[in-house]
Formats: structure tokens, sequence, C-alpha cells
């Protein structure tokens, strides 16, 4: 097994991994939004333990739930339904699979059975990675799929019949980056201090790098108490302005914040009363 | 040793080679127009992509008019110089409503929708059309209205019954004041200390003969209500407010429901009159209250009013007879000196006001620019434009967007706010269920048993839940909407009509509770839901079971009812139960707490304790 650490080794390894991952990626999520750039929609998509899709949550851009979707199987494994459910885990309405003239297609009912497109959607490729939406007769939308460097699935177009872009879905897998909301957080982090502390209170509509960084008044970077990457939602706490280990002599300071690497409008003036080490 | 090393990594890899599935089998294309189109942004034979233009602004220097396409999800640029649309700008939600930065370089859009009601303000760089910023506000947010100094943004969430104070600088929500009920729009006074703000719905109960909505003065640097003023008794569906040119005077239209008369006739506001309030902005009082319908004929769901800057003329849109009124103001306010309380008398204006017959369908907005009135109709992708000096008023339609044909459904919708379809143009069918929903008074309709009065009900799920009527003697909505249009509009139910509000009410969809966390229910509402569902310790279940929250059964939930001997009633569903009070067949509940706790009702709810009894009723108005 020590044969492993030798550099060959471990290219040749690392060479099938990225492969594997390139070839496998299951995709995570996907963010929709329209040729604007403003994000709608966020999907994420549910597997079981051998890494098989079984169903999806939508939720609206400000991580809104919005419903789940679970897949219902013939006992082929064929997937025959989707059934998707509502906060109260109450049944809203089902996809059904069919064939419409050799094309594949859906039809979208609510819980009351009631037809929620008017008639059927079908798809046909139209190209390796294009295709055609067909509904009440004739093609609606246009979709082109393409693919990372990597060769990952990446992006999503829907296009109108005369190839204009109307919306666009960015898919993230474990090896591709989240996109998330792109056009900034959608409220500016809340930031109090008190003594050595300070509170941040913030709701983001995806996933958000967020770092404060503490400058003394030559504007000399003295400290980088926080710096995560945190979740879509509502976000909350209290954090040292010390760095683990290291205590910021007491003495008044600026602190600025960073979202995504890029720093918020205002600045924070603030007294710290130098602590006790955590 | 190494080979088998290599083996089983290679298997491994293989295996999960093989097992992974194709990215295109998990997000088909199927599957993004299913998500893009159940969120309204793609057509389906069933969905058109409708405009429907609900709100407009004028840009400070007069030279264009943005308007807000609900169901298009579009702030449209329309210029008053080409009269036509020069760029639309994306909403990622339904446009609400729309204020203007005083430099004319930023527009402040509420969105929200039935589907996704969170509400949010979106900054829009009118230059380029993106959104630079979204702030988070409350639910249904709607009519955003700026300060003086432009550093601040007064948005009432509709559904939340409050109005949050938004710093556009910071981009940061500040606080959140309550209102009273439906908070539905409001204005800012002319030196910026107080709001006033229209609530659509009367509080309290229906049993209150008096009962009215309220319009109330919030103090903008405390935020708390410093005045109340009741308008007429009856009154409710106060859509919009607006300022005269010195900010002396607000304009609320209204309607005055007469709900202590058994509903026989509909001729001279029997039912439903269709008035204007004026509220004294200085004393912060009602001046008075203009009928708006002429003795005969009704001017139904009067629902936004402009006035010009000179002070010349006031301009109301009728929503539900698609007309526009336009008084003489200052005739209006020279007869009004001395007069009393004038709010039904029918003659008072008319020698007053001109009249225009709109082409637009359902005119929900109307703005002013020099002499000129712009109105948008929420049926209709055009606008209509008329001078109001000409000495007659020749309307000039232009269009938004290519008109497109109407579903039954949307029929159905438009049928449902269309008074044209009344004798007498007094009332639609939103007169009385505003947006479908009941408007929280009780009514003596025409065939009710020894003339007792019944709480309005809401016409979500009147199809999935028969029978209808709290006395349940109409086996299905079916049934009860042609009846409602027999005796409420008084006119023959025709085929197109009764099939066409069919299918608009069978698809009506339930609006997510304020009370929701993200769409997710609270913690308190979980543990409210271990309880309800608990059979041993409490019987919610067995009248109110999912997924309709009714057993579709009468029932005898305790009310005491001194008009009718009756004591069985219609179970109704607790499905959006946040939004349908007063409670009860005869709305003498105010609040869900009041009904659960009525004897009679619910066995064994005494015996929770303070907290489960609390989370019990937060998960019902979660639903």
């Amino acid at each position: 097994m020590k044969k492993i650490r030798s550099g060959q080794t471990v290219s040749f390894l690392s060479a099938i991994f990225l492969l594997a991952v390139s070839i496998s990626a299951r995709i995570d999520r996907i963010d929709i939004f329209d040729k604007a750039g403003n994000s709608l929609l966020f999907v994420e998509f549910e597997y079981d333990a051998d890494g098989k899709n079984t169903g999806r949550s939508v939720y609206a851009s400000d991580s809104t739930f919005l419903r789940r979707t679970v897949f219902v199987n013939d006992n082929t494994g064929k997937r025959i339904r989707e059934v998707s459910f509502d906060f109260n885990n109450d049944t809203i309405g089902r996809t059904e699979f069919s064939t419409i003239g050799n094309k594949p297609g859906i039809s979208v009912f609510d819980q009351f059975k009631l037809d929620q497109f008017g008639a059927p959607v079908s798809y046909s490729a139209n190209g390796e990675n294009s295709y055609d939406i067909y509904h009440n007769g004739s093609v609606v939308y246009k979709m082109r799929y393409s693919s990372n460097a990597g060769g990952d699935l990446s992006r999503i177009e829907v296009l109108s019949p005369q190839n204009e872009l109307l919306y666009y879905a960015s898919v993230s897998t474990p090896s591709s980056s989240v996109k998330g909301y792109t056009g900034g957080a959608t409220v500016v982090p809340k930031i109090t201090f008190s003594a050595n502390h300070f509170h941040l209170s913030a709701d983001f509509n995806s996933v958000t790098d967020v770092k404060l960084c503490i400058y003394d008044l030559s504007g000399r970077l003295v400290s980088v108490p926080f710096s995560k990457r945190l979740k879509p939602g509502l976000f909350k706490g209290q954090f040292s302005i010390d760095e683990p280990g290291r205590r910021l002599p007491g003495g008044v300071y600026i602190a600025r914040l960073y979202i995504n690497d890029k720093a918020s409008a205002s600045t924070h003036r603030f007294i710290n009363k130098a602590g006790s080490l955590r | 040793m190494r080979k088998t090393f290599y083996s089983i990594i290679c298997l491994l890899l293989m295996q999960q080679i093989c097992f992974a599935e194709d990215p295109k089998e998990i997000v088909p294309p199927s599957l993004i127009f299913e998500l893009l189109a159940l969120n309204g942004d793609l057509e389906t034979v069933q969905r058109p992509r409708y405009l429907s233009p609900s709100s407009m602004e004028v840009s400070p220097d007069g030279k264009f008019i943005y308007i807000g396409a609900r169901t298009a999800k579009q702030v449209l640029v329309f210029s008053v110089s080409s009269n036509s649309v020069t760029k639309s700008f994306p909403m990622p939600n339904e446009p609400t409503g729309i204020a203007v930065s005083g430099d004319g370089s930023r527009l402040y859009v509420t969105c929200s929708s039935e589907r996704w009601p969170n509400g949010m303000v979106c900054v829009v760089n009118v230059s380029s059309g993106t959104i630079e910023q979204r702030i988070s506000a409350g639910h249904m947010a709607r009519s955003p209205v700026l300060s003086p100094d432009g550093d601040m943004l007064y948005v009432c969430n509709w559904m939340e019954n409050s109005i949050s104070f938004i710093n556009v600088v910071s981009a940061r929500e500040e606080k959140r004041v309550p209102a009273i009920k439906e908070p539905y729009s409001m204005a800012l006074s002319g030196d910026g200390a107080f709001l006033l703000v229209a609530n659509m719905i009367p509080d309290g109960i229906a049993t209150d003969t008096a009962m009215t909505c309220k319009v109330c003065f919030i103090d903008t640097k405390t935020g708390s209500i410093k005045k109340t003023l009741r308008l007429p008794t009856g009154s409710h569906s106060t859509m919009n407010i607006c300022l005269t040119p010195d900010k002396k005077y607000a304009f609320i239209p209204h309607l005055i429901g007469r709900v202590s008369l058994p509903a026989v006739t509909l001729d001279q506001g029997w039912v439903h009159s269709n008035n204007l309030a004026i509220i004294d902005m200085e004393k912060q009082d009602l001046y008075n209250d203009v009928e708006l319908d002429d003795n005969r004929l009704g001017f139904a769901n009067p629902w936004d009013v402009a006035c010009t800057d000179d002070g010349k003329w006031l301009c109301v849109a009728h929503a539900g007879y698609d007309v526009l009124t336009v008084v003489d103001m200052p005739a209006m306010f020279e007869k009004l000196k001395g007069k009393g309380d004038v709010s039904h008398e029918f003659t008072f204006i008319q020698d007053l006001k001109r009249t225009l017959v709109l082409r637009v369908r359902s005119p929900r907005s109307v703005a002013v620019i020099g002499s000129k009135a712009y109105t948008v109709g929420y049926f209709s992708n055009s606008i209509e434009s008329v001078d109001l000096n000409a000495a007659s008023l020749l309307p000039q339609l232009h269009e938004l967007a290519p008109e497109k044909a109407l579903t039954a459904e949307r029929k159905g919708e438009s049928y449902f706010y269309d008074a044209n379809l009344c004798v007498g143009h007094w009332q639609s069918c939103h007169s009385c269920h505003p947006f479908t929903r009941p408007d929280g008074l009780n009514w003596i309709l025409s065939d009710s048993y020894l003339n007792s009065p019944k709480n309005a009900k809401s016409m979500l799920h009147t199809f999935q839940t028969p029978p209808t009527n709290w006395t349940g003697r109409r086996n299905d909505a079916f049934e009860s909407v042609r009846a409602g249009i027999r005796l409420e509009l008084q006119i023959d139910p025709s085929a197109e009509v009764s099939l066409a509000l069919d299918t608009f009410l069978l698809r009506l969809k339930p609006v997510p509770s304020p009370k929701l966390v993200k769409g997710r229910l609270s913690e308190s509402a979980q543990r409210g839901r271990e309880i309800y569902y608990d059979s041993k310790k409490l019987d919610c279940i067995h009248c109110h079971p999912a997924p309709l929250f009714t057993n579709l059964k009468n029932a005898n939930a305790g009310v005491v009812d001194i008009y009718d001997p009756r004591t069985e009633w219609d179970t109704p569903s607790i499905i959006e139960c946040w939004r349908t009070g007063p409670y009860n067949h005869l709305g003498s509940h105010e609040t869900i707490e009041e009904i659960v706790l009525q004897p009679g009702h619910s066995k064994n709810v005494k015996a929770l304790t303070s907290e489960e009894f609390r989370d019990l009723i937060e998960y019902i108005l979660s639903l």
C-alpha cells in the first residue's frame, strides 16, 4: 500500500478519479434565471444510497419552499409518475409520463386531476444537445444543453422558436461551484459589535461567502475573525472578534464585511474591549 | 497486491460510472418546462402569458409611464411621445406596485404573487434595466411609497397586516409595524410625517352592524398608529389612495355594503354603492364621502384615483364598469362646503362629472400627465389616454402588446370582476368576494331563510367542498354560481358566463400563509400539527380532515345565532383561515382562538396547556 504514495501512482489514480467524476458527477442543484439574470427558482435533487435520483424539492430564489416531488416507479424500476407535496405533506399535484407521437412527454395535474397545462408537453432531440419542445401540436420552445470544460452538464437554455434566449438554468454538481443567486445578497447582513464580540444576522438567497475583516486605524488588516460559506436562508450568530488563539488588543478598529469577495458599502467603527481568549 | 488494489479501485469507479444517471434524465427538457410553466414563466395552453397591467407610475420628467404588468412579471416603459412601449424590465415575481426615485434613476418595484407571496422590493436601474438589489419585505408586499428625501420606502404587506419601513440606502428593512386588516394602499403626507393606510377589509365581528373598514394614520418616526378613522358603515375594498396636489386631502375609492338590508334589489345602491372617501390630511379626519353612482346606474368597483397637477380634474377608474369618471374637483369642494354626510346622495356630483366609457377591460390604474389621463385594464394589453381639457372626452387606445385570446379560465376571471353583467352595473362578484375571498361582512341574501344574515364565504375550493352555502342547501358550486348570477347580479345566467366562472373558480389555488417560515411550518406549527392529528387528544380531524380540512358535512359548532333557529351548519375548510375571519356562519368570532374555544365546538381543547393551544392555533393559521 505504501507504493501508492509514489507520484506516478498518485497521478494515475487522480486521472481515473477525475475521469470518474467528470462522467458520473451527479446534479445537486439547478438554479433558474430569466434572461436578465434574475434568479427565479432553484431545485435540489435527492438521491438514494445507490446514487439514484429519487426526488427533488423546488424553492423560490429566496429559499422559500414551494413543493417536494418524489418518483413512483413500476415493478421494473421504470418511473411512471411523479407526485408533489406541499409544506404539510399533502399531495398537490402529479406528473404523468407518456409518449406522444414517439416523443417522450408529460402531463401535469393538480390534486383535483385538473390538467395544469391544457395539453401534454413533449420533446424531441434536434441535434446532440438541442431539443424542440412541443405543446398543443407545435414547437413552442427550444432547449439547449451545454457542458463545462470537464464535460459536466453546466447550463440549460430555454429559447424561443426563433432562438431568442428566454431563461437559463445553471447546473451545480459536487465538482462545480453552486451558482445560486447572482444578483448579490438580498439583504445586507446586519452586524453589531459589543465588547469583544459581534452579532451577525443575514438572509441569503443562495450560498454566499461571508468574510469579516478587522483593520486598525492605519488601515492594516489585523484580524479575519469570520470567513465562512453560508447556506441560503436565515443565519444568525455571535462570534468573537479575536482569531482563534490570538487576542486582538483593546482599541478602536474598523470592520468591513465582504460578501462573495466584494466589500460591502459601509464600514463599522468599534471599540474592542479585549475580552478573554476562547 | 498492487494489481488487486487497482482492480478494486477500477471496479469501484466503474460501478459509480455505471450507476450514474444521465444528467439529461435527471433534468430532462420536460422538467425545465414544468418548473417554469408552473411558476407562470412559460406559456401553456391553459395559461397564456397575459400582461395584466395593474399599476402605473409616471417618470419625474413626465415622459414615461412605468406599467406593472403582473402576470407577465414585467415593468413596461411606455413613452408618452411615441405612445409605445420602448423597454421592458423582467421581474423575478409579479410587480404589484412601483415608486420612482426623485431623480428618476431608480424604480422601487414591489413584487409578490399568490404563488410566491414573500414580498420583495426590486431596485431597478432605469437606464440599464437591471435589478441592482432585492430587499425583503412582507407577505404580498405592494403599494410602495417613497419618503420625500428618498431614503425610506414604505410598503404595505397586504396579507400580513403590516407596513415595512425599508431604508433604501442600506437596502435593509428597518422595521415592520402593524396596520389593521389587509392594508392594500397607502399615501404619505406632504411633510412625510405620517402614512395614511387604507385597510381593505373590515376588522371585528360581522354581527356588529356598524362594521366597516378603517384607514389609519401611522407616525413615520415611531411606526405607531396615531389615529384610526372609520369609513361610513359597511365600507370595504379601499383599493387606492391619491392626494390632492396641495396634499391637503386624500381620496380613497371604496364600496359601501348595505348589510342590514335584505339583498332583494340592487337599484339605488340597495346592496352596494360605489363611493369616494375624502380625508382631511391636516385634521386627520373624514371630510366627507361622495357617492360615485348615478341614481339609476351603478359605477361598480372604483379602483384607482388620480388628480391633475393643476387640481382641476379628479379621475376615478371603475374596474367593474370599465368607465372613467372625471370630476370637476374645485366645483366638488365648493359644493361640499358646509355639507353634512353625502355618502348616500346619488345626484350630488352628477352635474360635476363626466363619464368616459373605456375600451380597456377592468381598469385598475389611472395616471395623469398634464391634462392627459392614462388608464390600463387588467384584462387588456393596451393603454387608453384622454385629454381631460377637451370639450368632449375622446379616448385613444395604444397597444402595449398584441392581445391574446382569453381561455375559459381567464374569461371566468374577467367575468368575476365584471359589473357589466349586473343589472344597473351596481356590483360584480368581486364586490362581495374581493379577490374571490370573503369581504368579512354578513349579508342577508334575497332567498335566505327568515332574512337571517350569513357571513360571506370564500370561493376557494368551493367546487371541491360541496355542498355550498352555510346551510348546505345548494348541492354544489355549480348550482351556487348560477344562483349567484341570478340573485346577486340579477341576470339570467348564460351558459358561457356560468361555465367560464366555473372554470375560474375550479382552478383557484390557496395562497401560502404568512405564518409559514420560508414556505415551511414553523417549529411551533410543527408541534401544533402533532396535536391536531392526535385523535386521542383532540377531535379536530373528525370534522376538518386533510387534505381539504372539511368532512363536507353539517355540524353544530355551538355557535349562538339569534336570527336563525337552525343549529347545524356547513363545516368550512380551514385552508386559508388566516385570512377568512371573522369566523362561523354568522361571523361572530373574530379570531380562530375564539371559535376553537367556543363551547360545543371541540372536545378536550381546554385540556391543552397554553403552549399546546398556541402551537395548535399556529398550525391552523399556517394552512
